[in-house]
């Protein structure tokens, strides 16, 4: 799966002007993270028509960056994420962002950046759901 | 409700060490989202016990910072984000910190950090599901 990052300097209404394009366009947001370094702000969507909101972004003269990341579906309890991430961790695999993607039913669906997808994917695979 | 921060140096293992520390005292994570940014790791957090948490972690070396959040509940339909970031945009609030918490059933719930947080409560009355304390 893949995320739309945007790396932007950082002002009043950011949120309201991107979130507004995109829910004009009719684009549904599955998750967001924003967070604020100074004065930078950072956001990654994840939406569900990737490609549209990626045009309509640049078009709107924002820069998009893309992020790789691993749906992973774990169960909702304490230590439940515990063990995944020490299997990265063994593996030394870093990971760059983690966000919450659904939550419902005891399990929790998260979504990871890391370093090394393709050995992320190998110690992980009972976990990964896309 | 309270956010606690964690900035680290960004190396493999942080969250494996932080989600392990916080398991092993049987505590739950409702909020997470992590960021590497600059050889940095951010990492935003929400638990129930929040002065727990500081402890342990304090004990643990780890540098917590702690700031007030609203968490908000809106329908997961597209425009239902723009709607409320409109609201805080013409009162001239400013969003530090966004993330989803809990998306299910036909609704997202997410951890609001922002730089007025009474007049954003006030603001959000309608969708703020606990509501901030001084």
């Amino acid at each position: 799966m893949k995320g739309i990052t945007l790396v932007l300097d950082d002002r009043v209404g950011l949120l309201a002007e991107i979130s507004s394009l995109l829910g004009n366009a009719g684009i549904n947001i599955d998750s967001v993270s924003v967070s604020s370094f100074g004065s930078k702000a950072i956001h990654t969507y994840l939406v569900d028509d990737e490609a549209s909101a990626r045009k309509l972004l640049s078009a709107n003269g924002y820069n998009t960056l893309t992020t790789d990341l691993l749906i992973l579906r774990l169960p909702d309890k304490p230590g439940g994420f515990a063990d995944a991430s020490a299997r990265l961790a063994e593996a030394k695999v870093n990971i760059n962002r983690l966000n919450i993607v659904a939550r419902e039913d005891g399990y929790i669906g998260l979504a990871i950046g890391v370093s090394n997808p393709e050995k992320a994917k190998k110690v992980l695979a009972e976990f990964i759901q896309s | 409700m309270k956010q606690l921060t964690i900035v680290t140096e960004d190396k493999v293992g942080v969250l494996a060490d932080i989600s392990y520390i916080l398991g092993k005292a049987k505590m739950s994570i409702m909020g997470v989202s992590a960021e590497a940014y600059d050889g940095k790791a951010i990492v935003n957090l929400v638990v129930k016990d929040d002065k727990k948490a500081q402890d342990l972690l304090a004990a643990n070396g780890y540098k917590v910072y702690e700031s007030d959040m609203i968490m908000v509940k809106v329908k997961d339909a597209p425009g239902a984000l723009s709607e409320i970031s409109t609201k805080l945009k013409e009162a001239n609030i400013s969003v530090q910190s966004l993330y989803l918490i809990m998306r299910c059933k036909g609704y997202s719930v997410g951890a609001l950090k922002v730089d007025k947080p009474k007049a954003a409560k006030k603001l959000l009355s309608d969708c703020s599901l606990l509501q901030y304390t001084d």
